[in-house]
């Protein structure tokens, strides 16, 4: 599955990845991919689809960070996995408004007992020719060596839910886990669990993500670290002819920037924008702003374990001393993100408006009065990490003055999400900011950011532990049907909500500024980009 | 009456030291109505003392605290009324910002200079005096600190220090120690083959005494201005660390960190950068002129 975090990075849209660690119990964030916020919001990104489509042409994107790892169990940020989801494809997808499951390289699949999924293959399947294969067929053994791959060797452990997957009939292949999990589909469709040819990945070892070779839309031509990927069609593609021949991403971390070169047509879509580069856009009478609400919480979170966070009345306080609404307002002058209060996202089915209210609102004197009983009647100084990006730092700022107002001294450490990621994951602080994004599945929030075995990772870096909470959410992964499921989570997320982990203060938007020459695009909310899909297969007009 | 013929040693002695004295007063009497006649200059110093003056008396100058955030009157225009600036992102008084902004810039300039002028003159001393081997190590050392882009430099040291105000005094000292050692050093070596060092030697001065109290004072003119121009570009080195995000820690002001927030803003709120790359601007023009003019006073051979 992919995980990602968002940290701050992202404050874009997209994610950051993170790196995380694998091994033990660390795991990384990544945001991605996934995508639920479906329902409400995705529609409002298309762009218009009449009119003939038209072949051939260059689709150039810009992404916002730059991709490194390209193998798939070695990726770990939202950029890389558009890469990989263009080159490669998953057993199974989510449609463009991530509510549903379509059939990929799956056409049916059956589970039976929680643990157990029967998945039957596609035929006719062809790999894209590579150095080690001649654009072979696919077969079920690929499939069951990519799972088992992933389930093993996955940096972020994305599938480490598999027991074994095996081949058990021409085109089939049954998978176990290792205990019942209803977040097994969803981590299917992650980049990280594409299904790659073995001869390919054995026989360029640790050069295989830049060699990438899958059964997707297009194969990787060239891919040059920090500049750009150049993406031709696969002419031979299952799904569909794709109607676009060159596809290229190119690295352009600058939003002011990313939009002069889609002003100027250099690019034809611009991701993750921010600021006043949105205003930009909107100016532009060939330019298209596609918004849609993101699986998005963007929050900052205490120290669970030590210091004065440690005490819940502290916490409160140092809530309530926060207007969020002025600062969501000042952060976000373009309306690029809501005001949040849960640490879901509205668009993830777990999501339950009934307990916005138990969050405590803007009070100052309260505040100051709860950290006088608390003991710090005379101040108190607090160290907040933060990577360096610039949506971060201004919410650092923010916060600093607010809470200087009820004595509270708050030391600002931005740094690179390396670093940052570091600090966060070993609780070596008071409070962190960050930003999370995913799948609508609740799972990958709450379990990820207070499963008292997620602890040392990316997300439960805080420590937060609580018995009640760590059994809804396990009853909520054996459970199979949604509506069970979203009724634990629900459970859950009232008892979280109650401790006060942290300040949950924006869902940001998806935001990507298009061309008028690109059509029918389809935006989804986990940031995703797909240009060939059953619906809908991008072209470009010249 | 003596002759003069009969003086003794030690009244020639006397003369000669109420003479250096006169000599000395003259030539700073000299140094300064030079230095009033060249306009250009005069007009670097009285920005420069401007700008002195904004920055010691920022709390009584500056209107509102600077770090007083107001989210919902952000980027209110210049000369509106209560913010002669406007104000920034966050709704804080430009003007009062820019204030508290001069402290930070002058005082990272002038204490970068001193560290490295101090470090760096002692070195350029010891491999200009000694030369030799020692000369070579010193000096090639000063090479490989050349060799690095400055801005790299102070990277590097603001990533291994962290953020904060000492730090960046240091990192920007730091960069600037090779360049007042070569300075020096070939200064030195002019003056310590002068007559003058070679009868100290003789009559058995001390180098160290010979250094600090014969070979420094001789080689001092064309160190302060080097350290007077220095400070300007010192001045525009912390704000490129501050404008990257390495420099003093939010949410206090220097010009710099004005100016990266201010990036983000280019077309709504062009003033915030504006107004803040203006300053600096007008800073370190002060501090070439007033530099420039001081050279060209104390170098012989600009004399016309």
């Amino acid at each position: 599955m992919k995980k990602r975090v968002l940290a701050l990075m992202l404050a874009a849209s997209m994610c950051v990845s993170l790196a995380a660690c694998g091994g033990s119990s660390t795991k990384e964030n990544t945001a991605p991919e996934t995508p639920a916020a479906a329902s409400e919001s995705a529609a409002a990104g298309e762009t218009v689809a009449e009119g003939e489509p038209v072949k051939g042409g260059t689709l150039t994107i810009s992404l916002s960070a730059s991709p490194s790892k390209l193998d798939p169990i070695h990726y770990s940020g939202v950029y890389e996995s558009q890469i990989i989801k263009e080159v490669c494809d998953t057993l199974i997808e989510y449609n463009s408004d991530l509510s549903e499951y379509v059939p990929c390289l799956a056409t049916e699949w059956t589970a039976s007992d929680g643990k157990t999924y029967v998945f039957k293959i596609r035929e006719g399947v062809k790999f894209q020719k590579g150095q080690y294969q001649d654009g072979r067929e696919l077969t079920a053994e690929d499939v069951a060596y990519s799972l088992n791959r992933s389930g093993q060797l996955s940096d972020s452990n994305r599938l480490s839910m598999l027991e074994k997957a095996e081949v058990t009939g021409d085109y089939e292949v049954t998978c176990t886990l290792k205990s019942a999990n209803s977040s097994f589909l969803t981590a299917l469709t992650d980049a990280g669990n594409a299904i790659v040819p073995k001869e390919e990945v054995e026989g360029w070892g640790d050069e295989f993500g830049n060699h990438l070779v899958g059964t997707g839309p297009f194969s990787l031509e060239t891919f040059q670290l920090d500049q750009q990927a150049v993406l031709q069609k696969n002419a031979d593609y299952w799904m569909a002819e794709p109607n676009i021949d060159t596809l290229i991403f190119k690295i352009i971390t600058d939003s002011t920037q990313a939009v002069n070169a889609l002003q100027t047509g250099e690019i034809d879509m611009a991701m993750d924008l921010k600021g006043e580069a949105i205003q930009t856009v909107r100016n532009n009478a060939d330019l298209t702003l596609l918004e849609t609400a993101g699986l998005h919480v963007a929050y900052l979170y205490f120290n669970m374990e030590q210091g004065p966070t440690a005490d819940i009345n502290v916490r409160k306080a140092l809530i309530e001393a926060v207007n969020v609404e002025e600062m969501v307002a000042s952060l976000y002058k373009y309306g690029e993100a809501q005001k949040a209060s849960l640490p879901l996202p509205p668009g993830s089915w777990g999501y339950d408006a009934a307990l916005e209210s138990k969050v405590p609102g803007y009070d100052p004197e309260d505040a100051k009065k709860l950290l006088a009983e608390a003991g710090y009647a005379d101040g108190l100084t607090l160290d907040l990490y933060i990577s360096d990006t610039e949506a971060r730092q201004n919410m650092a700022v923010l916060l600093q003055a607010y809470w200087a107002q009820v004595g509270v001294t708050l030391n600002i450490h931005a740094s690179e999400w390396g670093t940052f990621s570091e600090v966060a994951m070993s609780n070596n602080a008071n409070v962190y900011g960050m930003s999370w994004t995913w799948y609508p599945d609740p799972y990958f929030f709450l379990n990820k950011l207070f499963a008292t075995d997620e602890w040392g990772g990316i997300g439960n870096g805080q420590h937060y532990s609580r018995p009640e909470v760590d059994e809804l959410l396990q009853k909520a992964l054996e459970a199979t049907d949604q509506a069970d499921r979203a009724d634990y989570y629900k459970q859950a997320l009232a008892l979280i909500v109650d401790d006060l982990p942290g300040l949950f203060y924006a869902n940001e938007n998806v935001i990507y500024g298009v061309n008028s020459r690109v059509h029918d695009f389809i935006q989804r909310a986990d940031g995703t980009v797909k240009i060939v899909t059953p619906e809908n297969n991008v072209w470009v007009a010249d | 009456m003596a002759d003069p013929k009969d003086m003794t040693a030690k009244d020639a002695l006397g003369l000669d030291a109420q003479a250096q004295m006169l000599k000395k007063e003259r030539r700073a009497n000299n140094v300064w109505n030079k230095l009033k006649r060249n306009k250009t200059a005069m007009i670097g110093l009285v920005i420069v003392v401007v700008m002195v003056f904004i920055a010691v008396f920022a709390p009584f100058l500056a209107p509102y605290d600077p770090n007083e955030i107001h989210p919902l009157d952000s980027f209110i225009k210049p000369f509106s009324e209560g913010h002669l600036f406007g104000t920034d992102q966050f709704g804080r008084d430009l003007l009062s910002r820019i204030i508290y902004g001069a402290r930070i810039s002058l005082i990272v300039a002038v204490g970068g200079t001193l560290v490295g002028g101090v470090i760096g003159v002692l070195l350029g001393l010891i491999a200009g005096y000694m030369g030799g081997i020692v000369d070579s190590i010193i000096m090639r050392i000063m090479d490989g600190f050349l060799a690095f882009p400055f801005v790299l430099l102070s990277i590097i040291l603001m990533t291994v220090l962290g953020e904060g105000l000492i730090n960046v005094i240091i990192a920007i000292g730091i960069g600037n120690i090779p360049s007042f050692a070569r300075v020096v050093r070939g200064e030195v070596h002019i003056v310590k083959n002068e007559e003058y060092c070679n009868a100290c030697r003789v009559i058995g001065v001390s180098n160290v005494r010979l250094l600090f109290t014969h070979i420094l004072p001789n080689a001092i003119s064309p160190i302060i201005v080097y350290a007077t121009l220095n400070v300007a570009s010192a001045i525009i080195s912390e704000a490129a660390l501050s404008f990257l995000g390495l420099g003093i820690p939010a949410p206090t002001a220097s010009w710099g960190s004005i100016l990266r927030e201010g990036k983000s803003s280019l077309m709504t709120a062009p003033f915030v950068a504006t107004i803040s790359g203006a300053f600096i601007l007008i800073t370190v023009l002060g501090f070439n002129l007033f530099g420039d003019g001081v050279r060209d006073v104390l170098d012989p051979k600009m004399k016309q």
